[in-house]
């Protein structure tokens, strides 16, 4: 077996330990939780006071009266069959309103990467080829500072801004291109500050290696040599962070949404965490994990297929 | 700002949980430097002992991670291969899960309080350091000096203890620096969406969730902590920057 192909092996196995750790963590979470969840589910059908038959019959319903080794499997079964529980608040299936609720987070997620990326890409190249001109001080001291402002705060001064005071945009997020611009704005300036210093580091030690001095030398033009000889092996270095920033960029719309109330799946976790509505977050942390997960595979595949000397082993 | 925070409460000595109904809301004056908010306290006192609670947090935070990831990075560095496979892998895990969406969990798990809510930072914050130490550790272990002591027969225990820790020590202190600014930006964000200090209590993250209220008639409320907030973390960001310049440099 050649070393690349027990590598990617390598990377999956592991990928998938992670993910099973992150359903025992999801399972744990929605399990510790004060609180019992037959009385609660009862409570969200309605039933204020229910009698305590009721409750027993719910607990045997739930499997609740097994031991915990057995919940699990059960629970795991269960999403393996799409099943991911009800909530305790509305009584409904988490995976209806998670069904509700993701696209309008993945839009703005969207919109927040396209932004971060089209922005911080040129910007870092450019701040590495026009080392110490003005453009790349500005730059670092933005990045600086972005780096230390709170985004919840940023957002309320914004909000200041372009709602009350200029009314150009609403206040209240919504999922419409109006309404996501200001807090995909937000989502996306620290990842600016991060990803244009990380491009400016990379491209500079590309920059400096020796077979960019020879092909200078060799008469190659600026410009030949940036985007030939230079650029492909600083994208295949970049794509590692960037595929985890895709994956924090959901962390970050957590906190963002429930600023600008924004109908998606963060200000939905936190809602649920203040109420203690436990097999929402469950949910929550089991797709968070995913996406890493998944994030990281992309990215080792990606390396494998942008990156000639990690295939060359194979001919060898 | 940290010796504002420190002795600030000394020289300006006004309860900063009196309540005045009768100046709600006043612009910044003699008596008041920065005004008063929504129950007429001055915010100039309820800033500066909001500054206590959230850099005390961040500092306790931070000294909670940085015992907690080197316990578990010099047991994957000094453990067997198989312990070392398995903490990764879990730092992986609470690596792959946003630490503020853990930490909600956790603060929704445990009951609602200061306390709790440093001890969900320190859960979800201390992989970092994890990683960080167990790549250190390894690396000062293969330095020739420890094949020495090694040799000479000094138990494990003790080369960690003696040798690898003191010379990690600036290391330490420089990872302990770059995180403490991050540490009180996700303290704060937190406390802002109400999990954390109850609302007498100021502290600068809830100092902003008091203000949303009335933040469009006095942004002044909202801007302050705000603005406080990333003053301090910009200044350490900058001295974790020179100490980590320094330390490399000390290197090399």
């Amino acid at each position: 077996m050649s070393t690349l192909i027990r590598q990617i092996a390598g990377r999956l196995l592991s990928g998938l330990i992670v993910l099973w750790m992150v359903s025992v963590l999801a399972f744990l979470i929605i399990h510790a939780a004060p609180g019992d969840p037959a009385r609660m589910l009862l409570n969200a059908n309605g039933l204020d006071a229910p009698p305590v038959e009721a409750v027993e019959a719910k607990r045997r319903e739930l499997g609740l009266d097994q031991p915990l080794l057995k919940q699990y499997s059960n629970w795991i079964g269960g999403i393996v069959q799409g099943n991911f529980g009800n909530s305790y608040h509305s009584g409904k299936p988490v995976w209806l309103l998670y069904r509700e609720r993701l696209p309008a987070t993945l839009l703005m997620a969207g919109l927040a990467l396209t932004l971060s990326l089209g922005i911080a890409i040129p910007l870092g190249l450019l701040s590495a080829i026009k080392r110490h001109s003005l453009l790349d001080h500005a730059a670092q001291l933005i990045a600086v500072i972005g780096a230390a402002i709170p985004g919840f705060w940023i957002a309320l001064v914004l909000i200041l801004v372009f709602a009350a005071k200029l009314r150009w945009l609403p206040a209240l997020g919504s999922a419409t291109f109006k309404g996501m611009l200001l807090p995909a704005i937000i989502l996306a300036l620290p990842n600016i500050a991060l990803t244009s210093r990380l491009v400016r580091a990379t491209t500079l030690d590309v920059l400096n290696q020796q077979y960019i001095v020879t092909a200078r030398a060799k008469g190659r033009s600026e410009h030949g040599l940036l985007f030939a000889h230079a650029l492909p092996n600083v994208a295949a270095s970049l794509i590692t962070p960037i595929s985890l920033e895709i994956a924090f960029l959901l962390t970050g719309t957590v906190i963002i949404e429930h600023v600008f109330a924004y109908p998606g799946i963060g200000r939905m976790a936190v809602e649920a965490a203040l109420i203690g509505d436990m097999p929402v977050l469950g949910l929550a942390v089991l797709i968070a994990g995913g996406i890493y997960v998944i994030a990281n595979w992309c990215a080792d595949l990606g390396m494998a297929a942008l990156d000639p000397r990690l295939r060359q082993h194979r001919q060898s | 700002m940290v010796v504002a925070v420190s002795i600030g409460p000394l020289f300006w000595q006004v309860d900063p949980l009196a309540q005045h109904i009768g100046q709600r809301l006043n612009p910044p004056s003699l008596s008041n430097p920065l005004g008063t908010d929504q129950f007429g306290r001055d915010v100039l006192a309820r800033i500066l002992i909001g500054g206590r609670w959230s850099l005390a947090g961040a500092a306790l935070v931070c000294l909670g991670t940085s015992c907690l990831g080197l316990a578990i990075g010099a047991c994957c560095a000094l453990g067997p291969r198989w312990l070392d496979y398995l903490l990764s892998r879990m730092t992986e895990t609470l690596q792959a899960i946003p630490a503020v969406l853990l930490a909600l969990a956790l603060s929704a798990i445990l009951s609602r309080s200061f306390g709790n809510l440093l001890l969900a930072l320190v859960l979800t914050n201390w992989t970092w350091y994890a990683r960080m130490y167990r790549a250190l550790i390894m690396k000062e272990l293969a330095m020739p000096y420890i094949e020495g002591a090694q040799v000479i027969g000094v138990k494990p225990l003790a080369i960690l203890t003696r040798h690898v820790l003191p010379n990690l020590f600036g290391a330490l202190v420089v990872v302990a620096t770059t995180n403490f600014g991050s540490v009180i930006l996700n303290l704060s964000a937190l406390s802002f969406i109400g999990f954390g200090l109850n609302p007498p209590t100021p502290e600068w993250g809830n100092l902003i969730n008091e203000s949303r209220t009335f933040f469009q008639r006095e942004p002044r409320l909202m801007i302050i902590p705000g603005l406080c907030i990333a003053t301090t973390v910009l200044w350490i960001n900058l001295l974790g920057n020179a100490l980590r310049d320094r330390v490399d440099l000390d290197k090399t």
